[in-house]
């Protein structure tokens, strides 16, 4: 048995180190890739000797490519952990930032900056739509989890509340689309596709950086989180604190879904699959899951955006539609062929 | 050695009370108590009353090595198969609770496997625990508090879903562990017979209020199973001396109902 265990975890570690193999091919093509043609070897002594290259590719590299290409990977990593978390603790394999209404929340902040030019914080110019939808997603994020601390209401209860969130934030956007100039609707419906494509250096060293800060935080509770698995009772008899963890946890992950959702737009599909991926591929110890999500959620992202380049030659189509359509079939086929059932 | 007492301990759910007047002890290492009672009568409340997951008054006085959160171990009714674990995982995850090192140590895993064997679930290592009867989750449950290494053992209708062998090995075991050990053990029961054979001293709980508590043979009567459960019995002496129940029928309307 120990040795049967022992060989468990070794071939999770492998699972884990080939995902990072991917992530990181995937990430090398996404440089390579763009609508102006260099070649690869081009691209990557661009990367390896930015100054022994042409200033303009260097601009194209370091300044285009390479934050849209990282954006992918954070972002796709922060989402995928948030719901990997949010699954965890509501114990329903339905939650995701988009399910709980956040990325509908921040749609409805960045809508009210575009359309209306409202800031709901002190920031301008390109900070605004960013800031807006951050506010809304947080508001959103903690007005589940208070709901979740009162009683009477249910863990199952809240995946319910936060469609009638997803609900009520798409009627308000469609309100202020239906007001919105022509100029104004066309950045709304672009900023609801999710895009990547604005991506800076700055936007991709805050999602990190909130990754950087978060991850540690549910690493410490590893144990705890997976006994929450087993179901609240089962928790508390092995001496967690069940309330507080899933606190701590809510306000962690809210944080960690409404950073992205603000910087790259409405990207349903990650949040809810990356943890799935993940879960079929090593089961549920968090030690293994919680960096297994994290590596799916990249993946997936970063092949999205490798796939959103080579749709259609020389343009690059909203990233949000690349993830659902190539997304849904691949999920439905590793649905249909794993064995292990877990919800 | 360790001790547990119980003085005028109640217990509520929000401002809904729904146990009071519980007072037992000094109950010791070694013994095993039967908390017994019909359905909702409070059982399971009082031992998460004990645990401090419920609010309430009176008192708990716990002597033991460890601090308490270690040294109670608790055993839930029932628990949620749906994580992807596989049960020897599951019984990792109970062993590690208290250290929050990543690392598994070769100790552990050689802990979590004898006492496996000792319930013979060993061939359930790898299976998923979605793939578990009732029954295996059951002893899984019992796995994963036995790992913890309690010294008070609080199991909540350990036996619900095991057939008649596992019952008898499980409760044979048990008793066998306080008396090794000197565990402490409640051990929250619906076969009288069963409180008769392998516990020392019982709890009677009816309606949220404690209506007895002693020696198993002073406490458990016809007079008290006609109070409490509305049933007609009789305890007779077997060829070893010892008493067993033989139930007759319902005395009249089920006082439950
Ligand atoms: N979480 C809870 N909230 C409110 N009431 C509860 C809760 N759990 C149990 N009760 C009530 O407390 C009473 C005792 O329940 P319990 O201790 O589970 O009984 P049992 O003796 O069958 O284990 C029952 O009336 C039950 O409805
Ligand atoms: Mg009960």
């Amino acid at each position: 048995m120990q040795r049967h265990y022992r060989a468990l975890v070794a071939r999770r570690l492998m699972v884990l180190f080939g995902l990072s193999a991917v992530l990181l091919v995937c990430l090398v093509c996404d440089i390579a890739l763009g609508p102006a043609s260099y070649s690869f070897g081009e691209v990557v002594s661009a990367l390896v000797r930015p100054d022994a290259v042409s200033a303009q590719l260097k601009v194209i590299v370091w300044d285009i490519r390479l934050p849209v290409a990282m954006m992918a990977v954070v972002a796709g990593a922060a989402l995928s952990v948030a719901g990997a978390q949010m699954q965890t603790i509501l114990a329903n394999p339905l939650a995701s930032p988009f399910t709980l209404g956040i990325s509908a929340a921040a749609g409805f902040g960045a809508s009210l900056a575009l359309v209306v030019g409202v800031a709901l914080v002190p920031v301008a110019g390109d900070w605004m739509v960013p800031g807006n939808a951050f506010v809304m997603a947080i508001l959103a994020a903690l007005f589940i989890h208070f709901a979740s601390t009162m009683r009477g209401v249910t863990v199952e209860t809240m995946i319910l509340l936060g469609i009638a969130l997803v609900f009520t934030f798409n009627a308000l956007m469609a309100l202020l689309q239906y007001t919105a100039s022509e100029q104004a609707l066309a950045a709304v419906v672009f900023w609801t596709m999710g895009s990547l494509t604005k991506s800076t250096w700055s936007s991709v060293g805050i999602t990190a950086a909130v990754l950087v800060v978060t991850l540690p935080l549910f690493m410490r509770h590893s144990w705890a989180l997976t006994a929450l698995r087993l179901g609240d009772d089962k928790a508390a008899s092995f001496g967690v604190n069940v309330r507080r963890l899933r606190l701590e946890t809510m306000l962690t992950v809210s944080l960690l879904a409404a950073v992205p959702v603000a910087f790259v737009g409405t990207i349903g599909f990650v949040g809810l699959v990356g943890p799935h991926i993940a879960r079929m591929l090593m089961g549920e110890d968090q030690r293994f899951f919680l960096p297994g999500a994290m590596l799916c959620g990249a993946v997936i992202l970063s092949l999205a955006s490798i796939i959103s380049k080579l749709v259609v030659p020389g343009a690059v189509l909203p990233i949000g539609i690349i993830t659902a359509l190539v997304g849904v079939p691949f999920f439905f086929s590793l649905i249909f062929t794993s064995r292990g059932r877990s919800w | 050695m360790v001790s547990l007492s119980l003085d005028e301990v109640g217990a509520a759910y929000g401002r809904r009370r729904v146990l009071s007047g519980v007072s037992v002890g000094p109950l010791r290492g070694g013994e095993v108590t039967a908390v017994i009672g019909p359905n909702a009568a409070g059982k399971s409340t009082l031992f998460k009353r004990i645990l401090g997951h419920v609010a309430g008054d009176g008192h708990v006085r716990l002597e033991a090595v460890r601090p308490p959160r270690d040294a109670i171990v608790y055993m839930p009714q029932d628990f949620s198969a749906k994580a992807a674990l596989s049960v020897y995982e599951s019984i990792i995850l109970a062993a590690k609770q208290n250290d929050s090192g990543w690392h598994v140590s070769d100790a552990k895993l050689m802990r979590v496997e004898n006492i496996m064997a000792s319930l013979r679930i060993s061939e359930l290592a790898f299976r998923g625990l979605g793939e578990l009867s009732g029954g295996q989750r059951q002893l899984v449950s019992i796995a994963q508090a036995l790992v913890r290494d309690p010294e008070v053992l609080l199991m909540d209708e350990p036996t619900s879903a095991l057939d008649l062998s596992r019952q008898v090995e499980v409760l044979a075991h048990m008793h066998h562990l306080a008396k090794s050990k000197e565990l402490l053990v409640l051990i929250a029961l619906h076969d009288l017979n069963h409180v008769l054979r392998y516990c020392d001293q019982v709890i009677v709980i009816a309606d949220g209020t404690m209506v007895a508590a002693g020696p198993v043979e002073k406490v458990v009567t016809e007079e008290l199973l006609s109070r409490v459960y509305g049933v007609r019995a009789r305890l007779e002496i077997c060829s070893e001396k010892r008493p067993f129940l033989i139930i007759d029928g319902l005395s009249g309307p089920s006082p439950s109902a």
